[in-house]
């Protein structure tokens, strides 16, 4: 019972790391380039989700801050660092899904493939 | 590349961009057939080695990632509990951006103050990878125009880069000239209150340029390159990045001040909100055509 | 709430154990925008506004389109 109320509080992280290995099998272990980005864009997520949820604190709002109350801002509103690096990373993670996918356009346009295996097999016969 | 040289690897060639250094050279490829093999067929002994190394794989990857798993989780669950006030992720650092932060940069909304005043040197960093960003999608893509090639040449390019529908859907059309006035119009809501309400310049650029997609997608290229040319898409976003250096460092030379930053938040907001949309704007249209 | 929140997390998960698995490549292509807009409401749970409406229009928006038309190029929309 001690074990499950554990799991239970913790829930955003355990999701956030489970998110994390599945992304990276995915990386690892698909064939085609395109679902290997989509892996990329998981693992991303995960780690804004672990970021995110380390700043949330129970009971308190987002952090837009009225006058009257900012003097006692700590007790009302959210932690606000984690969600000000996570919206830089966000866009940041599409630069790097798109840079990603026009490379699989070149590569395809170059060997008429995007499968890993096949990719291998002709890097290989090419020398 | 000279017959006396060493010969390199295909890849690498292609790599250092020897293969497709010019137009003539890409039109021979895309007649050619799609290059797919098989691989038993081809080299059975090498291919064999090769699924034997792939079973391996999946095998060693699975066991990699559970092992991981476990000790990701052994590490999540010793940390404190979720949504705990007394966590040391909630030091001094968040509570002087909380307490101090609307007195000193008149922003009600934290996040937009903190990101744009505290921490303005790591979003102008990233406004710059943005930049770099659609540079290299644009080194990688960009196929201007039609320019100095014959009809039947045209044609096989247009094959590969050319994605634009010949005819527009009607359901389309019609929708989005209900959809995209209103979508732009809350773009600009959420740039220009993004002091003092959520949002700011990455959700204004993100939901502007996804006004430009739709406008797009609707009408043609053609219609948005009366106001977006590439010109103007490049004016743009080089525009943002300069008014956010020239604002930034105009307030590290004043020595900054509580009076000064109060003001410096707008035109940044503004500034970046200028790059993100030009920035996908820009990878959408690539991906498309290949050009602005 | 917490019911909610359990839910939403289970959904995540089964989002992206299936979106690169889905045979054609366009179920997964919208499998993952499916994802964005799951993770855009846990952010909303998560009190960061900011955050939700900046998921909602790349995470689920810009970011599918982009994959979709790779895909149409590379020729994968009809198969798997």
């Amino acid at each position: 019972m001690d074990r499950l109320y554990a799991v239970l509080e913790h829930r955003y992280e355990i999701t956030a790391v489970t998110l994390f290995v599945i992304g990276l099998m995915h990386m690892m272990q698909q064939r085609q380039l395109v679902r290997k980005v989509i892996g990329f864009n998981i693992m991303d997520s995960a780690i804004f989700l672990l970021l995110t949820s380390r700043g949330f604190v129970v009971g308190h709002v987002a952090p837009m801050v009225e006058d009257e109350l900012a003097r006692q801002a700590v007790q009302y509103y959210v932690n606000p660092i984690p969600t000000g690096l996570v919206l830089t990373g966000i866009v940041v993670s599409v630069s790097v899904s798109a840079y990603s996918l026009a490379l699989i356009q070149k590569i395809y346009r170059e060997y008429g493939t995007s499968d890993i295996k096949e990719l291998v097999h002709l890097v290989k016969r090419e020398g | 590349m000279t017959k006396g040289k060493k010969k390199t690897s295909a890849f690498v060639e292609w790599v250092n961009g020897e293969r497709n250094s010019h137009l003539k050279a890409e039109l021979h490829e895309a007649h050619e057939p799609r290059r797919r093999i098989e691989i038993k067929l081809d080299d059975e002994k090498q291919g064999n080695q090769l699924l034997s190394f792939f079973k391996g794989y999946h095998f060693l990857t699975t066991l990699l990632c559970l092992i991981l798993l476990v000790i990701f989780l052994w590490v999540v669950l010793s940390l404190p509990n979720f949504g705990d006030p007394a966590a040391p992720t909630n030091n001094e650092v968040s509570r002087e951006y909380l307490v101090y932060g609307m007195e000193k940069t008149g922003s009600e909304n934290a996040v937009t103050a903190m990101i744009f005043t505290y921490r303005g040197f790591d979003t102008l960093g990233e406004s710059c990878v943005l930049f770099l960003a659609a540079s290299a999608v644009m080194m990688l893509l960009y196929q201007p125009g039609n320019r100095g090639v014959t009809a039947k040449e045209r044609l096989e390019l247009k094959k590969f880069y050319d994605l634009e529908p010949r005819s527009r859907n009607y359901l389309v059309t019609q929708m989005s000239k209900v959809l995209v006035p209103f979508i732009m119009l809350y773009g600009l809501y959420v740039l220009i209150g993004g002091e003092n309400s959520p949002g700011g310049g990455f959700s204004a650029g993100a939901i502007l340029s996804g006004g430009l997609i739709l406008y797009r997608h609707a009408f043609g290229h053609d219609a948005t390159r009366r106001f977006l040319s590439e010109r103007v898409f490049t004016f743009i976003r080089t525009l943002g990045l300069c008014i956010y250096a020239g604002v930034f460092a105009m307030y590290i030379v004043l020595q900054g001040g509580d009076a000064l930053t109060s003001h410096i938040i707008m035109p940044i907001d503004v500034a970046v909100g200028m790059v993100v949309m030009c920035t996908m704007y820009g990878f959408y249209s690539l991906f498309m055509k290949g050009e602005i | 709430m917490i019911y909610l929140e359990c839910l939403l997390l289970i959904l995540l998960i089964v989002c992206a154990i299936v979106a690169p698995l889905a045979k054609r490549a366009l179920s997964a292509v919208i499998l993952f925008s499916a994802f964005g807009i799951i993770l855009s409401i846990v952010w909303l749970i998560l009190e960061a506004p900011d955050l939700a409406i900046t998921e909602a229009a790349i995470g689920a928006g810009v970011t599918g389109i982009l994959f979709y038309v790779t895909l149409k190029k590379i020729k994968r929309t009809k198969d798997d």
